[in-house]
């Protein structure tokens, strides 16, 4: 379980989150949408303890995420951030071999139990025959399933995803949220990640949440968040929100910017 | 060669490389003044009585240590890129980009200039000041890089720039008013292994060592950064002990080889990138490689440096230069070291 409870965070004096509480459950695919510099990515920051709140807390468990070591974390919670590096020529079987490093530190040795894990992790993501490849000459579909790939490795109850499809073509962004949306209904994983597109969200995401104006402003269904209303409240734009043809799920088509009403 | 499709297996291409050092700093032996064949140099290694005593003495109290010192400071170099380049992400990374080189060259300027004389534990003081200096310099640039208990690798290589100015210019400045001296800071500061003896070869070796060991143990920790140092801390890794630690191996490394040998540039550059062609890019094989390859590289421009004119040696930093040049542009010509694909992502 994961939990941010009246999180505030900021960087120097502006806060960027402000009490925001939310939780994260098994087996769901929360998708967090909002406007840009909203604070989806620093939300995600929080949650992974890669950044530390200015008050409220995050709690990993029952305890509190900054009294956990960050090895401790990482055994129980994998991110993936929106921008990786890739400096050097790592083939995918080392970098995915990584994922292994929670358990391992910086000096523990692979054993036999650790290879099948990193060989499972591929085989899940459909990387297998790439094992050899320089992840410096990936594309971006076969990088992100290498990343995920290194995810599970780290054998986490949950996975977060900072913008995961972004930079992929159409086919690679369904392939990715397929993936994901499937590792959290099959192995009851918590899963939350940033989405830009709504529709994606829509398709995706059990619960939405929208963060809007340093808060989460609505959350809850698909069809509960993905109003007309909340949306031109949010982007400043009018929206008509129609059916799925196929998935009944709801379908935002842009109008145009919201007329100013100041 | 992509990494990890060598049908080669990688211990073999170790052995391989081990036994090319080893053949190297046996015909490195007999190079010199007084050339020695490789049988009498064999001879003389192992006892035997076909070589007279004068030719012992050159093989066993001049050229060993001389030969050992080059593979030694060599391999500290090569292992200390490797650490700096890895730690930065960067490919250009040396070990003198966070001053080290400056910092070094102005202790050593500064004992020259006051008349050092000799140290209470057998180094002279010239060596013994330069190792201090890079210290010296690498801590101020690690102290004003700090922010709040984190040190950001772009205020590190930023601070690197100018505290390694500072130092520079204060060199020149004494090289400007100490024109009497100039010839010995200037040799100083080219690097060379012709005052190389046992003394000042066992310290240097030691600690070279221990620090090559300490960090090719903590090898995971380079290998995770290369995602990112986000992404490090994502995998439960404390990104600013990693950084202090590789920092300051690679740093003792980097003091210790210019105490013992001067201003050696080019190596540490050089090597990882070698080490990376031939293993992959896993820190666990590219610090041993550097090492290898490093001392290698070294060894083989003090061969050069000291028989390529007749009756004087050519500093061995110059030799270095004008070797690795070229082939630094060759890597960057036929490798894909695109400046751009390496900090890209």
């Amino acid at each position: 379980m994961l939990k941010a409870d009246q999180l505030t965070c900021a960087y120097g004096e502006d806060p960027i989150l402000d009490r925001l509480s939310v939780q994260l459950n098994p087996g769901e695919v929360l998708v967090l949408i909002g406007p840009n510099g909203a604070g989806k990515t620093t939300l995600m920051r929080a949650l992974s303890r890669l950044l530390k709140p200015t008050s409220g807390k995050v709690l990993l468990g029952e305890e509190d995420i900054w009294k956990q070591k960050p090895r401790e974390v990482a055994q129980q919670l994998a991110l993936a951030v929106q921008q990786e590096h890739r400096d050097w020529a790592l083939t995918v079987e080392e970098a995915v071999s990584l994922g292994r490093s929670p358990y391992k530190g910086w000096t523990g040795r692979m054993v036999t139990d650790d290879h099948d894990i990193v060989e499972s992790s591929m085989q899940q993501m459909g990387i297998s025959l790439l094992r050899d490849r320089e992840i410096t000459s990936l594309s971006g579909g076969e990088w992100r399933r290498m990343i995920l790939a290194r995810a599970l490795a780290q054998q986490p109850e949950i996975l977060l995803l900072d913008e995961p499809t972004s930079g992929l073509d159409l086919k690679y962004q369904f392939e990715i949220l397929t993936l994901v949306r499937d590792l959290a209904h099959t192995q009851q994983l918590t899963v939350a990640l940033t989405l830009h597109d709504l529709n994606q969200a829509a398709l995706y995401g059990d619960r939405i949440a929208l963060i809007s104006h340093r808060e989460i402003v609505a959350i809850g269904k698909p069809e509960e968040v993905l109003t007309p209303e909340i949306i031109g409240e949010a982007y400043e734009v009018e929206v008509h929100v129609l059916r799925h043809p196929e998935f009944q799920t709801p379908l935002i088509v842009p109008i145009g910017k919201r007329a100013s009403t100041s | 060669m992509p990494s990890g499709q060598s049908s080669f297996p990688r211990w073999g291409q170790f052995l391989l490389l081990f036994c090319g050092v080893g053949l190297l700093a046996l015909i490195s032996l007999g190079v010199g003044d007084v050339y020695i064949s490789p049988a009498e140099v064999l001879a003389a290694l192992t006892g035997g009585e076909q070589v007279d005593d004068s030719t012992k003495t050159i093989i066993i109290n001049l050229r060993m240590p001389r030969i050992l010192l080059a593979l030694i400071v060599g391999a500290g170099l090569g292992t200390a890129g490797a650490g700096y380049q890895g730690m930065f992400r960067n490919p250009l990374a040396d070990p003198f980009v966070i001053g080290a080189s400056s910092g070094a060259a102005f202790g050593a300027a500064i004992a020259i200039v006051l008349m050092w004389g000799e140290t209470p534990f057998g180094w002279g003081a010239v060596p013994v000041s330069a190792m201090a200096g890079a210290l010296l310099a690498v801590g101020l640039v690690y102290g004003i890089a700090s922010v709040g208990g984190r040190v950001p690798t772009v205020s590190l290589l930023l601070a690197g720039i100018a505290v390694s100015s500072i130092f520079s210019s204060m060199v020149a400045l004494m090289m400007y008013l100490n024109e009497e001296q100039l010839a010995r800071i200037t040799g100083w500061l080219m690097g060379s292994f012709a005052r190389a003896n046992w003394d000042i070869f066992w310290p240097a070796a030691a600690i070279i060592v221990c620090c090559m060991l300490t960090l090719w143990y903590f090898s995971r920790g380079l290998d995770v950064l290369t995602f990112g140092e986000e992404s490090a801390a994502a995998l439960g890794f404390q990104m600013n002990q990693i950084r202090f630690i590789v920092i300051m191996l690679a740093t003792l490394m980097t003091a210790t080889s210019v105490a013992a040998g001067g201003i050696i540039g080019f190596i540490g550059l050089l090597a990882p990138h070698g080490a990376r062609m031939l293993f992959g890019a896993r820190h666990a094989r590219v610090i041993p490689g550097s090492a290898f390859i490093g001392g290698a590289l070294l060894l083989l421009a003090d061969d050069v440096s000291r028989s390529i004119m007749d009756s004087r040696e050519l500093p061995v930093g110059v030799i270095c230069a004008l070797m690795g040049s070229p082939f630094f542009l060759y890597l960057l010509k036929t490798r894909q070291y695109s400046l751009d694909a390496e900090a890209g992502g």
